[in-house]
């Protein structure tokens, strides 16, 4: 680097001094983008003129008379849990506290070193304090041009001064950092601002609080938040806060890719964990786990050991193929005709699958590996098939088990994570040179994509049950999380398709002239460059399910939807303090807000990962 | 290792390491796993059905059907086929003016997004985010909720009286309608539209020979507008075309069965004979016909098994071909009692009236005029469109940015104005962008509107499920939604390819 060229030195020279940025003043800037022309001076009119009547509108009926938002607050538990015992609610918590505990981990493990520059900060409160100001002066009264209002004076002025608060904020900020422009503020400083923040938002929130008086008479009074409610939260924050730090100490002293391999195990293995075993709450026999299923599980992971010493013996491959081919023979000989059930033939099915994949990853000093993999794998395996074939301990209907946001949040991921190998088979089938597999890949994707969710739906609950033998029982949950799962399975494979269609034909060739078996070369070469490159599309497929699981509420699941315009309009005084019947536009709004506020944070940092992978920029 | 794979270069490959056979057994073991996995489905099915009717039954297709529709061009449907009708109707009412109005309001959203005037951008980047991150059953649910809201219909309803009437029970207004002679005139219209295109072709082609400006598309619309104008003074002219209808309809009356049934299957195995045969076109080479892969072998196998299960499938599914013949029979029937030679106006303007009943004049609904749009259809309608046309803005403000800023600069320079450019050369361009995309939509908008069964828009599945609970069974319901919509797909995705190869550069 020593030999720099004159032409690259002045290119250097060139990029360090930024172009000189012109100041602009606010009424240039305004002439500039809103009054250039009289014809863009109408359209900021009328668009001034639309943006005021739709905000005043919302306004009007969100602190209008009509609304009883009590209906929201005091209906919070049921929107997020649905029937879920309240004196076991400690469980739901403690789920919340593994996903913010892993939380705060992942943002310590990607990027947790990450500073963002102190004037884009700045802009950003400007923008917040100036949306404030705006609001303010629109939906509150306003001298000569509207006196009703539905923001009261005093609410107008306290909104108004926080906006120039921060705005001045930001300006003071801009103008002490004139002279050194690139200063940053680090990761960790803005996320214990934001702890901060909001621990102090949900201890200073006032919400309305339904109140029947003496005479009954309704009324919606301003009042804190529960402590059931405050304390909980700030705690889970506090969590966040305190695995963010430790993920820290973490990378300091191991490195983050050995954080980011544990923490994607764990992200995996937290959805079983906290579904089936701390929202389910199973109530295991351990007698019979002593005297019986421990014997099972060890003879697995002694046999399976045994036989995969055989299996995965790269100097043998032919007798490694027979013997997992035998295996998968075994497992469907436990179906018919053995009819053996339980967790024997389930721990077989695994077995068949393992061994039908090891072969191909056999190689000489792999074997230790390969074996402590199996161990694991059993022993997860086994667990969570005995935590999930036991009874609940918790005393509630199979139907109401789970419900409201939660439901909403297990169901989306729970199908898509079902979803997922079931795409990337159908988008290998689609890809195949072989027509019969091609042919059933494409017959399954247009039968599935042509169709409406709904018409989906509405068949797995009203068909579902005749599909299966007499006598199976199916909760509602269930037949809506296959359908989903197969529905989406059909879209992800196409967005797949997209991403092995653009990995390079040289790639496998390449793959192929060093004597990888086509096993090898997709799961080793083609999968992981294809499905880097489609991660947007499946961001992108990710909120799409997230919106679509409101449609369970047409088939009777009740999750936020349903809960919204079923069970919270039929209240009354008997299921309920407070009678909400006719709530619907308040729900409503509500349960969108939900979803919005779901959906767009998803779709932000969708982005940011598309620039941060720099997908379609190489 | 080595060694063994010298060996196989002189020796022959054993079967169990022939890479071909190995293929075709893996495929062949999956097609036998799928197979019996749907006979083990088929087998738990018709093992619980026992007892009841046969459950792939269309039999109700050609039953009373004995139930009230709330909407539809009838509310009294004389069979189940006619009550499907009903429906999809419903579908293609809301499906079709949904894709108009979110083309419109998309369209200008997309063109907003890119505005240069701040406040116009920002509001349309607010209006797609909100709308395409809230559920389209949200938003539909919330339209409904909002539309309750609106007054009680009274006889003085406004805003306009006996012009624009909005109230709970839904919005009237006075608008064109077709009347007596509309379908005689529906004649004149497609023969203007026939007559247009040639007109078009024959200006193109004169202007492609002389060079000079033959103003075409002008041509056409006065050539459709002029045939479809006089046609509203003579449509009584065609009249008599109703012995026509009435022979026709008195063929497919008479017709048997069995010989639609045996027409339908020769069609379905000549449509399969000619494929082959075009294939086996498309592979002969100057220098004789090219050797036949497995693969190809395999697509003519199936081509062939394709066109012999349509066949055999036409004679087991009798009831739903007798529906196709009534229905054909109808369609004569209708047009034939619709064919006057005395009679009126084809369309009329026509006002919203209201029938007041009880003793104060309290049960106000609204009569036979003007067009009524239901509580129901409107959530619909607005949910879909306004939820497709974030979707539409969004490919638009995609077309449009696809376009190079030097084909912009270049078309400035050249002296267009503002609005010449984006007619001449913005637009055309960016229309090969939008299109693809937009036609995806319009699909999802058409598919969307299944969801009206959630606030009682009686569409396709809200008329099944109608069906099925009456006089119908669930299976056979399922299996006719699922027709209907992968035609609907099919012919769409058919849209969207034609165009799409229509309209790629044309490249030397």
């Amino acid at each position: 680097m020593t030999s720099l060229g004159p032409t690259e030195s002045v290119l250097d020279a060139e990029r360090e001094s930024p172009p000189q940025k012109v100041a602009i003043g606010a009424f240039d800037w305004m002439r500039k983008h809103l009054f250039s022309s009289v014809f863009n001076t109408t359209l900021t009119v009328i668009a001034l003129l639309i943006a005021v009547f739709v905000t005043r509108g919302i306004a009007g009926f969100i602190f209008g008379d009509r609304p009883k938002w009590g209906s929201v607050t005091e209906n919070m538990r049921l929107y997020m849990t649905f029937g879920y015992p309240p004196e076991q609610i400690f469980r739901v918590w403690l789920s919340v506290g593994i996903v913010f505990a892993l939380f705060g981990l992942t943002l310590a493990a990607w990027g947790g070193g990450n500073r963002v520059s102190a004037n884009r900060l700045a802009s950003s409160v400007t923008k917040l304090g100036g949306t404030l100001v705006a609001l303010a002066l629109v939906t509150g009264p306003f001298p000569i041009l509207w006196d009703d209002a539905p923001l009261s004076l005093r609410a107008e002025i306290i909104m108004v001064v926080i906006g120039f608060a921060l705005g001045g904020l930001a300006m003071f900020h801009k103008a002490r950092t004139e002279e050194q422009p690139e200063r940053t503020i680090s990761r960790t400083g803005i996320l214990a601002g934001s702890v901060v923040f909001f621990i102090a938002f949900i201890w200073l929130l006032q919400v309305p609080t339904p109140m029947l008086d003496a005479d009954g008479v309704y009324s919606e009074p301003l009042a804190p938040l529960a402590t059931t409610t405050t304390w909980p939260w700030t705690l889970m924050a506090v969590i966040m806060m305190v695995f963010f730090l430790l993920g820290g100490v973490f990378v300091d002293r191991r490195g983050e890719e050995r954080l980011r391999s544990v923490l994607v195990a764990s992200w995996l293995f937290s959805y079983p964990l906290i579904v089936f075993v701390i929202l389910r709450a199973p109530d295991i026999d351990w007698n019979q786990f002593w005297t019986r299923d421990i014997w099972i599980v060890l003879g697995f992971v002694v046999g399976g050991g045994l036989l995969l010493l055989l299996v995965a013996d790269p100097e043998r491959p032919e007798r490694g193929r027979i013997l997992s081919l035998g295996t998968v023979v075994l497992a469907i000989a436990m179906f018919w005709p053995l009819s053996i059930g339980g967790l024997p033939r389930n721990l077989m099915i695994v077995t068949a699958i393992y061994m039908l994949v090891a072969p191909s990853f056999a190689a000489k000093g792999a074997m230790k590996r390969t074996l402590a993999n199996w161990v694991a794998v059993v022993l997860i395996a086994s667990f969570f098939m005995i935590a999930m074939d036991t009874e609940m301990i918790l005393q509630i209907s199979k139907e109401s088990f789970l419900g409201g946001l939660a439901l909403t949040i297990i169901l989306a991921l729970g199908a898509l994570g079902l979803a997922f190998p079931l795409a990337i088979l159908v988008a290998l089938g689609r890809q195949s040179r072989m027509p019969i597999f091609r042919q059933l890949s494409i017959g399954y994707v247009e039968l599935i994509r042509g169709v409406p969710l709904i018409v989906w739906l509405i068949m797995a609950i009203g068909l579902f049950g005749f599909f299966v033998p007499t006598g199976v029982e199916l909760d509602k949950v269930i037949r809506v999380l296959v359908a989903f799962t197969i529905f989406w399975a059909a879209y992800l494979a196409e967005n797949i398709r997209g991403g092995l269609q653009a990995v390079g034909k040289g790639q496998t060739e390449a793959a192929e002239a060093l004597g990888m078996t086509a096993f090898q070369t997709t799961t080793l070469i083609v999968l992981p460059q294809a499905l880097r490159l489609v991660i947007p599309p499946i961001v992108g497929q990710v909120i799409t399910s997230f919106k679509d699981t409101s449609l369970v509420a047409i088939v009777g699941v009740f999750e936020l939807l349903n809960i919204a315009i079923r069970s919270i309009p039929a209240q009354t005084v008997p299921t309920s303090n407070f009678t909400f019947i006719g709530t619907v536009s308040e729900n409503l709004l509500f349960v969108a807000m939900v979803y919005w506020v779901f959906t767009y944070t998803m779709s932000r940092s969708s982005l940011r990962l598309e620039e941060k992978l720099g997908v379609g920029k190489r | 290792m080595t060694a063994k794979t010298r060996d196989a270069d002189t020796t022959r490959v054993p079967l169990w390491r022939n890479v071909t056979v190995l293929k075709w057994l893996a495929q062949i073991a999956t097609v036998a796993v799928v197979v019996l996995l749907f006979m083990w489905l088929f087998g738990n099915f018709s093992a619980n059905q026992e007892g009841g009717t046969s459950p792939f039954s269309f039999r109700f297709l050609n039953e009373p059907a004995g139930f009230q529709l709330g909407e539809g061009f009838t509310l009294t449907p004389e069979s189940g086929a006619q009550a499907l009708m009903v429906g999809i109707v419903n579908t293609f009412k809301v499906a079709l003016l949904g894709i108009l109005m979110a083309t419109l309001l998309g369209v200008i959203v997309g063109i907003s997004r890119l505005s240069s005037n701040w406040l116009v951008a920002k509001f349309a980047t607010s209006y797609v985010e909100f709308l395409r991150n809230i559920p389209l059953l949200v938003q539909m649910v919330f339209w409904l909720a909002l539309l309750t809201l609106l007054g009680k219909l009274t006889a003085d309803t406004g805003p306009i009286p006996g012009f624009l009437i909005t109230s709970s029970k839904g919005v009237a207004f006075a608008f064109v309608v077709p009347a007596e002679g509309f379908f005689q005139w529906l004649l004149f219209v497609v023969a203007g539209i026939v007559a247009a295109r040639y007109v078009k072709r024959w200006r193109r082609r004169l202007r492609d020979e002389t060079g000079n400006e033959t103003h075409e598309l002008s041509w056409a619309l006065g050539t459709f507008v002029a045939i479809a104008g006089v046609g509203l003074a003579i449509h009584p002219l065609v009249g008599p075309l109703r012995h026509l209808w009435g022979a026709l309809e008195s063929f497919f009356v008479g017709l048997p069965v069995i010989v639609f049934q045996v027409v339908l299957a020769v069609v379905a195995l000549l449509a399969a004979a000619l494929w082959i045969r075009r294939f086996l076109a498309s592979l002969r080479t100057p220098a004789g016909m090219a050797k036949l892969t497995d693969d190809d072998y395999y697509r003519i196998v199936f081509a062939g098994a394709v066109g012999v299960v349509g066949a055999v499938a036409v004679f087991m599914l009798d009831e739903v071909a007798q529906t196709l013949l009534n229905g054909a029979a109808n369609v004569f029937g209708g047009l034939e009692s619709a064919y006057h030679a005395a009679a009126g106006w084809p369309i009329v303007w026509s006002q919203p009236v209201l029938n007041i009943a009880g003793d104060q004049g309290q049960f106000v609904t609204y009569g036979d005029g003007g067009v009524v749009f239901t509580p129901a259809f409107l959530g619909v309608f607005i949910g879909v469109t306004l939820y497709t046309s974030a979707f539409i803005g969004e490919a638009v403000r995609a077309g449009i940015l696809s376009v190079p800023k030097g084909q912009t600069e270049a078309g400035l320079a050249s002296g267009l104005t503002r609005t010449q450019l984006l007619r001449l050369v913005v637009l055309p361009q960016a229309f090969r962008v939008i299109i693809p995309p937009v036609g995806n939509q319009y699909l999802n908008l058409a598919k969307n509107t299944s969801l009206g069964i959630a606030v009682g828009y009686l569409e396709i599945v809200g008329v099944g499920q109608i069906l099925a609970a009456k006089i119908g069974s669930r299976a056979s319901m399922a299996v006719i939604w699922m027709g209907f919509y992968l035609a609907m797909s099919l012919t769409f995705s058919a849209m969207i390819n034609w165009y799409n190869r229509r309209s790629l550069i044309v490249e030397r």
